[in-house]
């Protein structure tokens, strides 16, 4: 299993979003930390096959973002979607499930399990219009998780979430980097530090750092504000 | 083809699940009911007083006009027709308050408004000085549509082709005159009136199927799933459709129900010659099967328009600009006109879904040449529906397919 990102560039008409990032991601948890406007959800977005790169190429097992295949074994949680306010949480998940090529038995039962996994089984029958941003959200993070993705890519996926659920949640991620790929970006430092096998780290478009983080190396928060310092310092 | 069935039923439900759909059908339910009725109510003034209402005038020619039905349009109508009509004094400027014409020449006149039509004598004097005989009067017929297609420039092969038709429809005179009031409505404005209601809800309703996933941002959702690029297109195209053609299949039954309930449903067989409204066509079907093609043309045109629609709304990403799009050339269609001496331009400009769907367009004399033949209005502009809605499904795909999530 490995995602290959080979010199993937965005370019806007007077604006370098991301420039020539390359990595080999392999099974595992993958932090990606940055400032806003760093590239992280371009990036992310690129990963997803929702935006063309300028250059570059973006695979999986050998198969490129561009086939339908790639898009399979991906579940994606953007940073800021919508929902149909006159579904129900279950109608939402079997329409995305049926969007995913998953056959319709086994959509209602995965629909289901996945509702139980993020406490929303009593509310199953309710319109989403009725439901409160976490309950959105968890709902939203029961939708990346349909079709078991092997690539799992989520944008800001504790948003909206209280405490408790952040933890459960944060435990949640590191059993599924067993087996697959799990990307997810943070502004939140302390989201990351402690189930990130790695960590990506972002900069005007570039991949400014990348590896695993242990404790003898120091904070990452601290390491991280200091990228925003040195920012401010070349501004 | 499981999951495309799931999504078709999910698209559908999107578009029916939002309260704009169900209030544009609701609104047009109304217009229906309005225009079905609307000739019913009120009252006839003659010199500031009231001489009765539309409603009675209505029953009394309605009596009067089925009395008449089953009788063949022969020499012996005719010259019945003639003596009631010459019974009325002919000092009177305005013959129809007569008490000679509401007792004598109103049981008939159905027959003179035909005689009118098809000899092109219009005044009383020329009624009297004819001589009454079915031949002179299908033959009348056939000097009048010959003038009639001078006027129109029509070619030598359409100017055959309907001489020909015409030739088959008199081997079967005298015709039989029936009642058919039901479908003169039908024929005369409620196609025309249903066709505009339909084509302003295919605009109104269809206009966010595309553009609501980028505006609600489900859009990222869609496009990341492994059916998003390709078989969504396609349950979108085809719930969008289906959803205005079951609108225009609704609205056209609610129509014909209302209008044979009021109206009554009798006279399907009646030779479309008949037809205050379509005298002018050729074609040799009945009052019925005219209405049964007009209405499956609506159908059609519901499905080409709303194919249109979603296109175009995938094409500028903004309901309020396919809205503008859409309702301008409706407008456009329904106000401008081209005149007739620009044959193929004119053609062409009443092809418009928003000028065909009307009887005189889809049964128009002029016809399109193709390949030595001369086809006719009603099945070739459906099929060039048929492949511009085609063309514009595939181009469609196309810029679906290629669509970006960008910044927002």
């Amino acid at each position: 299993m490995k995602l290959v990102i080979d010199r993937v560039s965005k370019q806007y008409q007077n604006r370098i979003a991301v420039d020539r990032v390359s990595a080999t991601l392999q099974k595992g948890v993958y932090g990606l930390l940055g400032a806003n406007g760093a590239g992280k959800t371009t990036l992310m977005r690129m990963l997803c096959g929702i935006l063309k790169p300028t250059g570059g190429t973006i695979t999986f097992d050998g198969i490129d973002v561009s086939e339908e295949a790639y898009r399979a074994v991906l579940g994606y949680l953007p940073q800021d979607f919508g929902y149909y306010p006159e579904f129900s949480a279950l109608d939402f998940l079997l329409y995305l499930a049926a969007l995913k090529g998953i056959p319709k038995a086994q959509a209602k039962r995965r629909a289901r399990e996945l509702l139980a996994l993020v406490s929303l089984q009593e509310a199953e029958k309710k319109k989403i219009k009725t439901f409160s941003g976490g309950m959105k959200q968890r709902l939203g993070i029961a939708q990346a998780l349909l079709n078991d993705p092997k690539l799992l890519i989520l944008d800001e996926p504790t948003a909206g979430l209280d405490p408790k659920e952040r933890v459960r949640f944060r435990d949640f991620i590191q059993t599924l980097g067993k087996d697959s790929i799990v990307l997810l970006s943070t502004h939140i430092v302390s989201d990351i530090e402690h189930i990130a096998d790695e960590i990506l780290m972002m900069k005007a478009g570039q991949l400014i750092y990348r590896g695993n983080w242990a404790h003898e190396k120091g904070d990452l928060e601290e390491f991280y504000l200091q990228q925003f310092e040195e920012e401010g310092t070349h501004e | 083809m499981n999951n495309f069935g799931t999504l078709y039923y999910y698209e559908v439900k999107k578009i029916l699940s939002r309260k704009l759909v169900w209030s544009v059908f609701f609104i047009n339910v109304c217009c229906i009911v309005m225009f079905t009725c609307a000739d019913l109510t009120g009252k006839y003034y003659v010199d500031g007083e009231v001489a009765d209402t539309h409603y009675h005038m209505f029953q009394v020619d309605q009596d009067y006009r089925r009395a008449l039905s089953g009788r063949q349009l022969d020499t012996a109508l005719l010259e019945e027709m003639q003596e009631a009509y010459s019974k009325i004094p002919d000092t009177q400027e305005r013959y129809m308050l007569t008490d000679e014409y509401q007792t004598y020449a109103r049981p008939y006149c159905e027959i003179y408004n035909l005689f009118r039509r098809w000899t092109q004598k219009k005044e009383l004097d020329e009624l009297r000085a004819w001589q009454p005989d079915e031949e002179a009067l299908y033959a009348a017929r056939l000097e009048t549509m010959e003038q009639l297609w001078r006027e129109q420039q029509l070619t030598d092969a359409e100017k055959a082709l309907w001489r020909e038709k015409e030739a088959q429809e008199q081997e079967n005179r005298p015709l039989t005159y029936l009642y058919h009031e039901g479908y003169t409505k039908l024929l005369a404005n409620g196609l025309n009136t249903l066709s505009i209601l339909v084509q302003m809800f295919v605009c109104i309703c269809m206009a966010g199927v595309f553009t609501d996933e980028h505006t609600r941002r489900t859009d990222q959702l869609i496009l990341s799933g492994a059916k998003g690029k390709e078989m969504v297109y396609w349950a979108k195209i085809a719930a969008g459709a289906s959803v205005s053609a079951a609108c225009a299949a609704l609205l056209s039954a609610i129509t014909f129900m209302l209008v044979f309930a009021v109206y009554g449903a009798e006279g399907f067989g009646t030779s479309l010659r008949f037809s205050a409204y379509l005298c002018s066509s050729s074609e040799r079907f009945s009052v019925g099967q005219v209405c049964l093609i007009e209405y499956g043309i609506l159908i059609l045109t519901a499905v080409f328009v709303s194919v249109l629609v979603l296109v175009v709304s995938e094409l500028l990403h903004s309901s309020i600009a396919t809205l503008a799009v859409s309702v301008g050339l409706l407008m456009a269609g329904i106000l401008a006109r081209i005149p007739e001496q620009y044959r193929v331009l004119s053609q062409l400009w009443d092809w418009l879904p928003a000028r065909f769907l009307n009887a005189v367009y889809i049964f128009d004399n002029r016809t399109v040449p193709l390949a030595g033949y001369c086809l006719v209005s009603w099945i070739a502009v459906p099929l060039c529906y048929m492949l511009a809605g085609l063309v514009m499904v595939l181009a469609g795909k196309r810029i679906y397919r290629n669509y970006q999530v960008l910044n927002r």
